[in-house]
């Protein structure tokens, strides 16, 4: 008997010996196999394999395919359903269609962790066969997927994961990616740090969360700031960690350090929790709080006792509240579609749509050329919720980037109004591309600051 | 060797040889998409077996398991993209890393038992989380590291597959091999009675040192293998989801039997890349069959499998092939016991 197991055994294995000498697996499909395998010298019988897939997409015979990776599920699924929101809402509103091709598109939950969305990235690029991916909300796992598409046949969009160097001193590691709806991290910042001196501030300390995104909001304000004139003391920059959510003590600090305004940024929980302890501590009235962009959006402010925050002062490329027809058209569409006002993560990825079907139209349908595509997106001027959009040679936007104050509607709601416009501003403003890229990214021990 | 084989060890043996003639021909049926799925639940199979034999062998419960991997998992990160050294560096560098942690931990933890383990695991897997946010110039922080490229000859999906699946058959031969050798019954023997092995001239803490440094070791190498899938590693490998979801793998499959957290690993992989696409509510459908499985199967899926065809065994009588009931060979059943 148990001769007889022993021979099954090794028939089955040799016959998978054998299959494995017959043929490359996957040979049928036709996006996986990448520049590396003619060095494999794996034996290659299988037929079928390099269809004809540029002209049936000519002939718009299959859908163009988008895939959107979103947390939908964990800490971030607000922020995340905000940004799936939008995606949805502006393909109801414009239709699945562009240079007469059907799209289609499929959105996929990476639950914030970088490992599943490799994953789920792999699905819809390999079995899906997406055009286009869109995503994800966290800096840490935009940077992973850009990584991972970099050599693969895709247009990659990121909308709102921000981390500076995608295009800045990494941009040619990433011949792929493009920012069409998004937005660098120290883009707003920079803004704020010359508002702020020009406001009459000289002595600011600073209270940024301890990781990549922090490093660069903070950095951007500090370095334009300090350079105006302005004094940061380094002793001054507090950090707490991610997802603090009991920042009573750093409040103290910041109130004994005798400055005349705080610049502040934080995400999730912690929004509240410094808001919470900026008013009991009193210092709402006392101490001014300027607020990085993604802390005074509306998807965090909304959940804060109004009186909190109104009269708050951030600066963004997002502004609900400003006065133009297409910001208005869309927050009118997705508070009539979600009943709420809609946050820079949904207008981010609508704006992304909006770049998709415009660069599909002006391409007349066939993306397969990739390169051109992008080269066509850069070209593209359009009016989008943010404002008027086009992007650099880096494939970041420049923007009008809005000084904000968050306001009561009549309706009781709270949202960003705008208070002060810089008008056509790029990743590296006020300095020169040259200039700025030649310094390194911020963090921690670099934040630009001209006074030590 | 001659004697014949039990009716139980039998089906054994064919769903053995199925499994691994399926684990062979996978790549021929399926996409590279459900390969890589294949690559990742053997390696996240082989973490959660690395905590059986911590939890149900040794019963030692361990929360601090993704802590060791994720060190491996950087020690390879770092020699590739801050370094730049070859394969075999990043190897050794790598199962080096995950060993010095393992010895620490195992120092640490090794003179107590019960809650007070799973606390102090806990920590230090949280502290290596910390380390890999605040070690900036060697974890890259939140960001994680990129660059790792697997070795040339297994560089496309497929290739990988089949060397993890290797690697992981391996692994597995040698973690089978361990639990019924002598040293596996020590273990198994503190497991029972601390006190009693003592007498038995034993060191408890030497033996937990050992299983333990044993149990890192396995789960080094699937942190290894895990980093040159995902070619990515980040804080997240480290933190304590990382470690619990092994846990529950094992919980899942069956504590206790080896087998179990390899099909529970395959189950959970499943339910978080395939389920989860079609279904937005997947952590509830999770939790439920967790609760499913507390429930109306304590000793997890094989545990139940094994005592339900110990049951059919005795139903049929004593007259069968094979002699069923309290067959001594009948690990399966016995180890889930």
């Amino acid at each position: 008997m148990t001769k007889r197991l022993m021979r099954t055994i090794a028939i089955v294995a040799v016959l998978a010996l054998v299959l494995v000498a017959c043929g490359t697996p996957g040979g049928d499909e036709t996006t996986t196999t990448t520049a590396a395998s003619g060095t494999t010298a794996a034996p290659t019988t299988t037929a079928a394999g390099d269809t004809t897939t540029t002209e049936a997409m000519m002939e718009c015979t299959e859908p163009i395919k988008l895939g959107l990776l979103q947390p939908l599920t964990g800490g971030l699924a607000a922020s995340g359903g905000d940004a799936k929101d939008g995606f949805e809402l502006y393909w109801e509103t414009n239709g699945l269609t562009a240079g007469g091709c059907d799209i289609e598109f499929r959105v996929v939950d990476t639950a914030g962790n970088p490992d599943t969305a490799l994953q789920l990235v792999d699905e819809l690029v390999d079995n899906y066969g997406a055009d286009i991916i869109v995503g994800e909300l966290l800096a840490n796992v935009t940077l992973a997927l850009a990584d991972r598409l970099k050599d693969k046949d895709v247009i990659f969009m990121s909308p709102i994961g921000s981390a500076d160097d995608l295009t800045q001193r990494e941009v040619d590691t990433y011949p792929n990616f493009t920012r069409a709806g998004g937005w660098t991290s120290s883009q707003t910042s920079h803004v704020l740090g010359d508002w702020a001196y020009k406001e009459g501030y000289r002595n600011v300390a600073t209270i940024c969360t301890d990781y990549a995104f922090g490093h660069e909001m903070c950095g951007g304000f500090t370095q334009v700031f300090t350079e105006a004139g302005g004094t940061v003391v380094p002793a001054q920059q507090l950090w707490n960690p991610l997802g603090s959510t009991d920042l009573g003590t750093y409040v103290t600090q910041l109130d004994g350090f005798g400055v005349d305004a705080v610049f502040a940024l934080q995400v999730g929980a912690s929004v509240s929790d410094l808001l919470n302890n900026w008013t009991n501590f009193g210092l709402k009235d006392s101490l001014p709080m300027l607020g990085g962009e993604v802390m005074m959006d509306v998807s965090n402010v909304r959940n804060v006792p109004a009186e909190q925050v109104i009269g708050l002062i951030s600066s963004g490329h997002w502004a609900e509240g400003l006065e133009a027809p297409a910001t208005q058209d869309f927050v009118a569409a997705f508070d009539g579609a979600f009943d709420r006002i809609p946050s820079y993560y949904a207008a981010a990825t609508w704006t992304a749509a909006q770049y998709i079907q415009e660069s599909i139209e002006a391409m007349g349908g066939d993306i397969s050329d990739r390169a051109a595509t992008l080269d066509v997106m850069k070209g593209l001027a359009l009016d989008t919720p943010f404002g008027p959009s086009v992007l650099d040679e880096y494939g970041n936007p420049i923007y009008d980037i809005y000084i904000r104050q968050i306001e009561e509607r009549p309706d009781g709601r709270v949202w960003n109004v705008v208070i002060d416009t810089y008008e056509d501003i790029d990743q590296f403003w006020p300095k020169t591309a040259e200039e700025y890229l030649a310094q390194p990214v911020y963090s921690r021990d670099f934040q630009g600051n001209a006074g030590g | 060797m001659m004697k014949r084989l039990s009716l139980t060890n039998r089906v054994k043996l064919v769903l053995l040889a199925a499994a691994i003639g399926f684990g062979v021909a996978a790549p021929y049926i399926f996409s590279s998409f459900i390969v890589g799925l294949l690559s990742l639940a053997l390696i996240a199979g082989l973490f959660a077996m690395s905590i059986d034999l911590l939890a149900g062998y040794a019963g030692l419960v361990t929360l601090g398991q993704a802590g060791i991997s994720a060190t491996a998992s950087y020690g390879v990160g770092y020699m590739a993209n801050k370094v730049g050294a070859g394969i075999p560096a990043q190897l050794l560098v790598g199962i080096a890393a995950g060993l010095v942690a393992s010895a620490v931990f195992a120092a640490m933890a090794m003179r107590t038992g019960g809650v007070a383990f799973i606390m102090i695991t806990l920590a230090q897997g949280m502290i290596v989380w910390g380390l890999s946010i605040r070690l900036y110039q060697i974890t890259g922080a939140e960001n994680g590291l990129t660059g790792i490229d697997r070795p040339a000859f297994v560089s496309e999906y497929w290739q990988y597959y089949y060397f993890v699946l290797t690697v992981v058959l391996i692994c597995s031969f040698l973690l089978f091999i361990a639990v019924r050798s002598p040293f596996g019954s020590s273990i198994k023997g503190i497991r029972e009675s601390e006190s009693r092995m003592r007498m038995l001239g034993y060191n408890p803490a030497l033996q937990k040192f050992y299983v333990f440094m044993v149990s890192g070791f396995f789960a080094s190498v699937a942190g290894i293998l895990f980093v040159y899938l995902n070619e990515f590693i980040s804080p997240s490998a480290a933190y304590i989801a990382a470690s619990a979801i092994g846990v529950l793998e094992a919980i899942l499959g069956g504590i206790g039997t080896l087998i179990g957290p390899m099909i529970g690993a395959f189950i959970i992989v499943y339910i978080q890349n395939i389920v989860s696409t079609n279904l937005e509510r997947w952590p509830t459908l999770m939790g439920l069959i967790f609760i499913v499985v507390i429930l109306f199967a304590r000793q997890g899926i094989v545990g139940a499998i094994s005592s339900g065809w110990r049951r059919w065994l005795e139903s049929r009588g004593p007259s069968g092939p094979g002699t069923a009931g309290r067959d001594p060979s009948d690990e399966l059943a016995l180890d889930s016991s």
